[in-house]
């Protein structure tokens, strides 16, 4: 195999998903049509691509209980919070510890969402 | 909302940028840490480390790649540690996902399970390249930076799963 179709044949992976620069494409192109060795690789991996990355999409998505387990460590109580007004239409300050930064924040609550009015590292 | 101005609320403490950032990317997230670890509990952990490591580490976001390019990073060295714990810990064999969907042939589910077994079958390194190509169509010199290694070693680990792939699948 020379240089120019072991080159060829690094790149087919990336030509089956079609992201292969422009130049390096015309130069595999070029390759390919004058390369019956490699056009039967290109078929190949191209069929290879296709098989793998369809059984890839169909894998599952991550069930419910990922997000709550992300939220749950997420959310450690604040060092300190004063609420003022409602659940409706309230204002929150908060002190909390963020990996190692102290945050100072406020929220506004109204009709029963949260808009964050600021955060700083305090 | 772009990605990385998501990033930048939950730098700042944002739980529902976090959440949108879930939506748009936990799925990824999840396939590479199940094709990189091959079950889904220890797939299901490699996500919860990587977003509450985004969560923790938002405001070190430099911006030089892709958000979900730079969640697949995070997501690979958790996933790589979640394995070495495992051979480490000798945990029990979990339950590899499931591919059956009854809408399809069997023919068909077939194909699939082999075609996840020969991926399984191969390295840790030559897996996840497999995916950031084949599922990401991530050109091989963003992959060499995700992984911090040479654009040749890419494409060496590429040409030899291929190999491995077409010889199991053939
Ligand atoms: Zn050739």
């Amino acid at each position: 195999m020379n240089r120019d179709c072991e080159l060829c044949r690094e790149l087919l992976p990336w030509y089956a998903v079609g992201v292969v620069g422009a130049a390096e494409r015309i130069h595999l192109e070029e390759h390919l049509e004058s390369c019956a060795e490699c056009r039967a690789e290109w078929a190949q991996v191209a069929e290879l691509a296709r098989a793998v990355q369809e059984t890839l999409r169909e894998l599952p998505s991550p069930g419910e209980r990922v997000w709550g387990g992300i939220t749950a460590r997420v959310q450690p109580g604040p060092l300190a919070r004063v609420d003022v007004g409602s659940f409706l239409l309230g204002v929150s300050v908060w002190l909390t510890v963020r990996g190692r930064h102290v945050l100072l924040g406020g929220d506004l609550r109204l009709l029963g969402r949260k808009y964050r009015l600021f955060a700083e590292e305090a | 909302m772009a990605d990385r101005e998501l990033v930048q609320r939950v730098a700042r403490g944002e739980e529902e940028a976090l959440g949108e950032l879930y939506r748009r990317h936990g799925t990824r997230v999840f396939r590479f840490a199940l094709t990189i670890t091959g079950r889904m509990e220890l797939a299901e952990e490699v996500v919860q480390e990587t977003f509450v490591a985004l969560w923790k580490g938002a405001g070190s976001y430099a911006g030089r790649s892709q958000v979900s390019t730079w969640l697949l990073g995070i997501a690979r060295n958790q996933g790589l540690a979640v394995l070495r714990g495992e051979r480490k810990g000798g945990r029990a064999p979990g339950a590899p996902p499931e591919l059956a969907d009854p809408a399809k042939t069997v023919h068909a589910e077939e194909k699939r399970a082999a075609v996840w077994c020969a991926v399984q079958g191969l390295s840790a390194e030559q897996r996840e390249v497999v995916f950031l190509a084949f599922y990401e169509a991530l050109p091989y010199r963003e992959i060499a930076s995700l992984l911090g290694v040479p654009e040749g070693t890419v494409k060496s680990r590429m040409y030899h799963a291929k190999r491995k792939l077409a010889e199991v699948l053939s």
